[in-house]
């Protein structure tokens, strides 16, 4: 299996792959601007390695331009909401859509 | 005492000679509080105590600029002022150990390992800003020409639609796809082949962000870009006692990455390259060398006009380029 994965990794054409989406939330959230950050998972990694960032405005889009493998994609505001999916991409684009929910 | 100082000032010049051209070798341009001047490289890094006259000499000459540092940049209000930490760096540096860094870090520059693209300077976070001094509606559109380029995007927001984004200038914000932007985002790697490594600066990391937002107020930008650009310098520069600011403008970054603009307005670009020293660094690296012209005959010219686009950014280069 880890062959196979490896063997679609090194086959897939070296152009920019990209994890985008569009942020909004439920109320509790706050109208305020939301940080979504991407980082990278890997073995190797004691802790998360922040790769990227950006402000989004509500019910804004981001998207992050990345080279296969696996990433995690979190979203915080102000207010305290946050949330996050892990993404493992190899030759598609991604679509990440969050909406908020404030915590209970 | 008065006299005493005007002597060791005086005497400094050995040190610290303001000059309009370049600086002679051994040494590098840098910023006080009557502008540039030329000192040795050494001379910007912390001192330890000494009573030694030289060292008393560069420590009343750092004092100095310290206090008197930018005086019409200190007494203007905020939002030209630092802000607190923002809400978000309070967070992240509790998800994150390398919130500070750009990026994935390896001194003295960007590892370039995570990312795509092969282009050396990692442009983040260039921010474009509307100033619209009539308040008038009107249709807009931005398009990036990567056939011409070797730039690589790593991220924009909102998100692009054929290397393009297009809506509306709604007073000083951008509306896309029925949202509306402060600013339109995205980070690059771009080729370093077109930018200039000859002029600029050297400063102290205590000093890096306001030298560079000094630049910004010069060439016009607004309250809002300002309070952006401090909120987020302030958290992303790695702590290293030295930097030296290589800015580029728009001759070097429209070859670099051309951008077309409808309706075509004045478009200010600056983007500063940032490189770190440490005391045991060679004193003349290979490349990039140390900044000893002036920029100022670089700079873009003030633009005019009811509406404009400004853009600012930092950038750092990919270690493996830094000699």
């Amino acid at each position: 299996m880890k062959w196979l994965l490896l063997s679609l990794i090194l086959s897939s054409p070296v152009h920019a792959l990209s994890i985008k989406g569009r942020v909004s939330s439920t109320q509790g959230c706050g109208d305020g601007k939301v940080m979504v950050w991407l980082s990278k998972i890997a073995e190797e990694f004691q802790q998360k390695e922040l790769l990227m960032h950006t402000l989004v405005p509500l019910n804004g889009t981001y998207e992050f331009y990345v080279i296969p493998g696996q990433y995690r994609v979190e979203v915080s505001t102000e207010k305290g909401c946050e949330e996050h999916k892990n993404v493992f991409i190899v030759h598609k684009e991604a679509r990440v859509d969050f909406v908020l929910k404030a915590k209970k | 005492m008065k006299y005493l100082f005007f002597i060791l000032l005086f005497s400094s010049s050995t040190f610290a000679k303001f000059v309009a051209d370049g600086c002679p070798m051994e040494s590098v341009r840098t910023q006080g509080p009557q502008g540039f001047y030329c000192a040795p490289l050494y001379g910007l890094f912390p001192q330890p105590q000494t009573d030694c006259i030289v060292c008393l000499q560069m420590q009343l000459q750092r004092q100095q600029q310290m206090t008197a540092f930018n005086p019409w940049l200190m007494q203007m209000p905020f939002p030209m002022m630092p802000p607190q930490t923002p809400w978000w760096a309070q967070q992240g540096r509790m998800m994150y150990p390398n919130l500070q860094a750009p990026g994935a870090w390896q001194y003295p520059g960007m590892n370039p390992q995570p990312y795509p693209g092969n282009a050396p300077v990692f442009a983040a976070k260039p921010n474009v800003y509307v100033k619209n001094s009539s308040k008038t509606k009107t249709s807009f559109s931005m398009k990036f020409d990567l056939k011409e380029s070797k730039s690589t995007f790593l991220a924009t927001t909102p998100w692009l639609e054929n290397n393009q984004w297009s809506g509306e200038i709604q007073g000083e914000e951008f509306r896309v796809d029925k949202v509306n932007y402060d600013y339109l985002f995205y980070d690059a790697r771009m080729p370093h082949e077109s930018m200039q490594f000859d002029a600029g600066w050297c400063i102290n990391r205590a000093d890096l962000v306001r030298s560079m937002a000094g630049e910004l107020i010069q060439l016009g930008f607004s309250p809002l870009a300002m309070s952006d650009f401090y909120e987020h310098w302030d958290q992303k520069i790695p702590d290293e006692p030295v930097f030296c600011v290589y800015p580029q403008y728009n001759k070097e970054l429209d070859a670099a990455l051309p951008i077309q603009v409808k309706p075509a307005v004045p478009f200010l670009r600056v983007l500063f390259v940032l490189v770190p020293h440490r005391p045991d660094d060679k004193s003349q690296p290979v490349f990039p060398p140390l900044p000893r012209q002036s920029h100022f005959e670089l700079r873009t010219k003030s633009i005019e006009g009811d509406l404009q686009f400004l853009e600012w950014g930092v950038a750092f280069l990919d270690h493996r380029l830094i000699k």
